[in-house]
């Protein structure tokens, strides 16, 4: 076969393999046996490196903050300088203390089971905001589970391997979650906006939302509990077709500054939905 | 082969780096895209087999590591680099100003791909931040690829003289 024609077959086939790939992606609970191997092989690696940064985040905090402090005062004695990197010691501990407690506090408040998850590593293209966590199937955690901080909604299990999982974010554009304005009971669809935060969708124009009413999950969708908080609305504007209200939403969540998260190991189907009980008293 | 293990060990360096450190050096919305600048370079070192090859495992690893639908960056990547073969065959891309247009533009084409297949699963909002993002994403990726693929030429020409192989 000729060289150039041998060319134009490889493209052809690849680029087929690669349309029939992406037409072919649906809601798959499971990952591949080839992105198995790749998340077999980055999880270790991006584990060390999130170890490394919460070592040297904790160092930056704890000591070396304490060192600028110290040459500010060059005056103080050396005993005093020992007493305030152990004080930083011990205050460090404490900080984690609190935030596992805080995490504990939710987990038992949960009516489900969970499971504590350590952030290891981003998206890589940037153009999709979600992360990977280090639990996978072998913890219980599957796709389509609830992710949640100790403020609020964070987001989704969208793949799950053995032992590392991907979440995508409320903020991204591919997650759909069903909301209640909590003061005012209204009803919207929030969806990520990319651009930043997350736009809460199909508000009745009759709504009475305000600017600094609190969304939370309607769990009517099946897929999240009800109750979780998610943001504040900021703004609201109507719809580009006119029909419906449009509210922003700033989530509760600060995602750059999270590093351990709380999977709901809901059952595979979801949570149960009981729409009709919820209005009545 | 031999060009595809070294361009496949590079584009896994790179995803690794954008999964963990790069969250240090850069917000997620201008996080520079590496395993493009890669690919880029491919088209203008390797040969069309082990090039197209390595463009598609690159980009199906890419997605697997992203929220992208499997496919969608192997997609991309191959039409990326017939594209780069094709201006080196005809414009010379060694200079570090081909390079970074070369790289600017790619990495504008990819935004409007990936931002228009996401649009089709749900519409979201198209604004001026959005277009800026995209537009400080491809600059700092060209500005890299200036910087990045001097670097890999002096890798790729180490790997030779070590392997006894020369294009």
């Amino acid at each position: 076969m000729p060289r150039s024609i041998r060319d134009v077959a490889l493209v052809v086939v690849l680029l087929g393999l690669c349309l029939a790939l992406i037409f072919s992606y649906g809601k798959k609970s499971e990952i591949g046996a080839a992105e198995a191997v790749v998340y077999r092989v980055f999880r270790p690696l991006e584990q060390g490196v999130s170890g490394v940064k919460n070592k040297l985040a904790s160092l930056w905090n704890n000591y070396v903050y304490l060192v600028g402090v110290q040459q500010e005062n060059r005056a103080l004695k050396e005993e005093l300088s020992r007493l305030r990197r152990e004080k930083a010691e011990l205050a460090a501990r404490e900080a984690e203390n609190i935030r596992v407690r805080k995490l504990l506090d939710i987990k038992t408040r949960l009516e489900h089971p969970s499971v504590v998850a350590q952030i290891i590593g981003e998206d890589a293209s940037g153009w999709f905001r979600t992360f990977f966590i280090d639990k996978g199937t072998d913890d219980g955690v599957f796709a389509g589970m609830p992710v949640t901080a100790t403020e609020g909604l964070v987001g989704r299990i969208s793949r799950s391997a053995a032992n590392m999982a991907q979440v995508v974010l409320i903020t991204d554009s591919a997650l759909a979650v069903d909301c209640r304005v909590a003061r005012t009971r209204d009803r919207g669809v929030l969806r990520g906006a990319l651009e930043g935060g997350c736009a809460l969708r199909y508000l009745s124009p009759r709504a009475q939302a305000q600017e600094g009413d609190e969304v939370i999950t309607s769990g009517l969708d099946g897929v999240f509990p009800s109750g979780l908080p998610i943001g504040r609305i900021h703004a609201i504007r109507m719809g580009e077709q006119g029909l419906f209200l449009e509210a922003l939403v700033t989530p509760s969540v600060d995602f750059a500054a999270l590093d351990q998260v709380l999977v709901i190991l809901s059952t595979r189907g979801g949570f149960d939905v009981q729409s009709w009980t919820e209005e009545r008293p | 082969m031999k060009a595809y293990l070294f361009g496949l060990l590079m584009a896994a360096s790179a995803l690794f780096f954008q999964t963990t450190t790069l969250i240090f050096v850069s917000s997620p919305v201008v996080k520079p895209d590496i395993v493009l600048i890669i690919v880029i370079w491919a088209a203008t070192r390797f040969g069309f087999n082990e090039g197209i090859l390595f463009s598609f495992s690159a980009g199906l690893l890419t997605d697997s590591l992203s929220g992208a639908p499997t496919g969608l960056f192997a997609f991309l990547y191959c039409v990326f680099f017939l594209a780069c073969r094709y201006l080196d065959a005809t414009t010379d891309l060694e200079t570090h100003g081909a390079r970074f247009v070369v790289t600017f533009v790619m990495c504008i084409l990819e935004g409007i791909s990936v931002l228009a297949s996401r649009y089709m699963a749900g519409p979201f909002g198209v604004g001026m931040a959005l277009a800026l993002s995209v537009l400080a994403k491809a600059v700092f990726t060209g500005l890299l690829a200036a910087m990045f693929m001097p670097l890999l030429d002096r890798l790729w020409v180490e790997r030779s003289r070590l392997s006894g192989f020369h294009r």
